[in-house]
């Protein structure tokens, strides 16, 4: 009877029709054990004991127990369970699946594929933009800046001529005085700018003469104040007093206006050598001629600006604390810096490594103490040297 | 960012961080690491010399108590937790990298670790960390019934109780599951070491020899048992005489053995009891119709189904492949966590 298939129970291996069960109920047979024992002995319930030898393994819990239960039982009859289990097995049972409650409902997280690639996505897109956006300001700003620029051109540029001629010039003479520098100085960095940004844009077609004159305007007075301040300081003095108001209310139309005059401005004529001071220093100037242009000690916030023939040998004290600039062009002198001092040539072709000048400079007739200049005497007539100093001054 | 690119050449890992063993499971590969818990560390020229790692795992295992005075073999992990930070985090990366062997990019795994149900918070975090550390990408940890519920096959997502007994190295765990969490949990620091332990103590006591721990390692497996059984095995072994002062030769048998092994497994048994009397009286009823599941290493300890059997009154059934139970239960739940969205993790 036990050998023969059962109707009713679960697929049943066609190698061995008799299944697990089968191979069981014999052996107890065999060890002379009812059911009643096997159970006692397994702490099993008979009907559990019995399922398992008729194959009805869908009335017992899941396959781990049921696997458990034959390996107790082969044991107990002294049988090897590897065989059983097998059978068993191939019945093609499979371990419970487990399930999420039912109140638990998947929780959409980041490691989760559609939320990772949307994220990626707008990651991405994000990065796109910004990228786009950095191209287009970086290929857009020229055109516009120059178009409003022209644009705002004519209206003022008819207008100031007159007008700005005769304020930024009362302006500019106030140099000497607190309100100027920073106006005259602003003055100088936008033609700098300017000339660089919309120099070769505005371009011949724009430039008339007013504004040229007016920028020569602009440089000569700053300069006949920096080179002789002694006469210039006198004729500064009288504006200076109305100035403050002056500035006051027209800042900003002269500042507007000086930005104008500058960008109307072609390039300032060359050999033109500013050095602006941040830090206490001397500076001497020689020109390509020899002649020493500049030669004095220069303030924090001062400027000293040099005309001659380029290029100029130039020797600064502080280097650190001078910002130079030739023609409306900075330069980075850092190169040429030993300790503080800085020796160098700058000109139209830029920098370059200078030697203290060769002939021993002349005289300056700038400067009004002859005697304090190396003679260039030989030792032997240093005697006859104070009767030539004396005739310096009176020649003077 | 990089972890997590790196982490799409890794393979998720679930690793049994166990007292005795650390076994890791990679999704999709199965077992691929089982080494012992052991580190071997080597103290360069003098006391205040660099410290390198001499060996990890079973060449570590090997040292253990046959080290010279600059090399020390110990175990980080004690009762189921760390005992030594560092330590535990090297031997992590040493096996995390072993089992991501033949890699390109250093591995970043997302990774589960397997903690004893009674660790403390502290604890918990030691192990969070020192995972971490050993660069994974992602910690997540589980309670080791948990896993080892899942990892035996028992229908933990059900409505009905089912009870794990899980003994390890260093802890037992007994839990009952039903629903995804746990009901009742109970951790007794009572396992494998412990079984060394009284051997070594019985063996003192009543032979007057000192043995180590690796031989008595080596009496448990061959002839330690939980129950009396029919036949009675016996076994060679050599330990130093305390009164001689030299090594001795002696003979042992299962039946002393399992005398010496009663303290620690009547220690299992209360626990078990206990977690019987504790649980819910229908989750109760589910266990005694099914009975409990054994896992961990010390599950392999002859007849110690038949001892709970006697003891409880309830069927107790031995898990296959009860070493591997935990481990591979940690990646089956990392793979439920994906795909159903089951959350069987425990909190920190």
């Amino acid at each position: 009877m036990s050998t023969t298939p059962r109707d009713g129970g679960p697929v049943i291996d066609p190698e061995d029709p008799t299944g697990p069960g089968a191979q069981l109920r014999e052996a107890r047979h065999r060890a002379n054990l009812s059911i009643e024992e096997v159970a006692t002995q397994l702490r099993l319930d008979r009907r559990t004991v019995r399922a398992l030898e008729e194959n009805e393994f869908q009335y017992l819990p899941a396959p781990t127990f049921i696997r458990g239960y034959i390996r107790s039982y082969a044991r107990l009859l002294g049988l090897p369970p590897g065989p059983i289990l097998e059978a068993y097995d191939y019945q093609g049972f499979t371990p419970p699946a487990i399930m999420a409650d039912i109140t638990q409902r998947p929780q959409a997280r980041f490691s989760d594929f559609p939320v990772l690639l949307a994220t990626y996505v707008v990651a991405a897109g994000l990065v796109a933009m910004v990228v786009m956006w950095w191209h287009s300001r970086e290929s857009v700003p020229e055109a516009p800046a120059e178009v409003e620029l022209v644009a705002d051109l004519p209206q003022e540029a008819a207008a100031t001529p007159p007008g700005a001629t005769s304020e930024s010039a009362s302006l500019d003479e106030q140099q000497p005085p607190e309100p100027a520098p920073p106006a005259e100085e602003l003055v100088a960095v936008e033609v700098g700018d300017a000339q660089s940004e919309t120099g070769i844009a505005l371009g011949a077609p724009m430039v008339n003469a007013a504004p040229e004159s007016l920028v020569r305007q602009l440089q000569t007075p700053s300069e006949s104040a920096s080179s002789d301040s002694g006469s210039a300081v006198a004729p500064a003095r009288e504006p200076a007093a109305d100035a403050p108001a002056n500035a006051a209310t027209n800042r900003t139309v002269t500042v507007r206006e000086a930005l104008i005059t500058a960008m109307e401005t072609p390039p300032p004529p060359p050999g033109r050598l500013v050095i602006r001071f941040s830090d206490e220093s001397w500076v001497e100037v020689f020109d390509a001629d020899g002649i020493r242009r500049e030669f004095r000690l220069a303030t924090p916030g001062s400027r000293t600006s040099v005309s001659g023939t380029p290029p100029f040998n130039v020797l600064l004290g502080f280097a650190e604390g001078a910002l130079v600039t030739f023609d409306g062009r900075d330069y980075d002198i850092t190169r040429f810096i030993r300790g503080d001092t800085a020796r160098f040539l700058i000109g139209p072709d830029g920098l370059a490594k200078a030697r203290p000048p060769k002939p021993p400079p002349e005289p300056d007739q700038s400067s009004a103490i002859a005697g304090s200049e190396p003679s260039p005497l030989p030792p032997e007539a240093a005697a006859a040297q104070p009767s030539a100093s004396t005739n310096t001054p009176a020649s003077n | 960012m990089f972890k997590r690119i790196r982490g799409l050449f890794s393979n998720d890992l679930s690793i049994d961080l166990g007292t005795a063993n650390t076994l890791i499971y990679a999704r999709g590969k199965g077992i691929v690491l089982n080494e012992p818990s052991v580190v071997a560390i080597r103290q360069e020229r003098g006391p205040g010399g660099a410290k390198n790692i001499a060996a990890v795992g079973k060449g570590a295992k090997s040292m253990l108590g046959r080290t010279p005075g600059n090399i020390q073999a110990i175990r980080p992990l004690k009762d189921g937790v760390i005992a030594d930070f560092t330590v535990t985090e090297k031997m992590l990366q040493h096996f995390i990298r072993k089992a991501h062997e033949a890699r390109f990019l250093r591995p970043s795994p997302r990774v589960l670790v397997c903690v004893p149900c009674g660790s403390t918070q502290v604890e918990r975090r030691a192990i969070r960390e020192s995972a971490a550390g050993a660069g994974a990408r992602e910690v997540y940890l589980i309670e080791e019934p948990m896993a080892a519920a899942i990892g035996a096959g028992m229908p933990v997502s059900e409505a009905s109780g089912s009870m794990v007994l899980d003994i390890g190295g260093g802890t037992t765990e007994v839990a009952v599951i039903s629903l995804n969490g746990i009901v009742y949990s109970e951790s007794v620091r009572i396992g494998g070491d412990r079984f060394d332990e009284a051997i070594i103590n019985y063996i003192r006591r009543n032979y007057g020899t000192l043995i180590g721990e690796a031989t008595a390692e080596r009496i448990k497996h061959e002839v330690g048992s939980a129950y009396p059984g029919n036949e009675v095995k016996e076994i060679e072994v050599r330990g130093r005489n305390l009164a001689e002062g030299i090594p001795r030769s002696f003979v042992l048998n299962s039946n002393e053995i399992l005398e010496s092994l009663q303290e620690p497994l009547a220690g299992i048994v209360s626990a078990v009891k206990t977690a019987l009397e504790q649980t819910p009286p229908e989750l109760g009823a589910d266990v005694a119709e099914r009975g409990m599941v054994l896992t961990g290493g010390s599950a392999l300890l002859r007849d110690i189904d038949r001892l709970l059997m006697e003891e409880t009154g309830i069927p107790v059934i031995i898990a296959e492949d009860p070493l591997t139970c935990v481990a591979r239960g940690g990646g089956r739940a990392l793979e439920m966590v994906d795909e159903k969205g089951v959350d069987v993790f425990a909190t920190e």
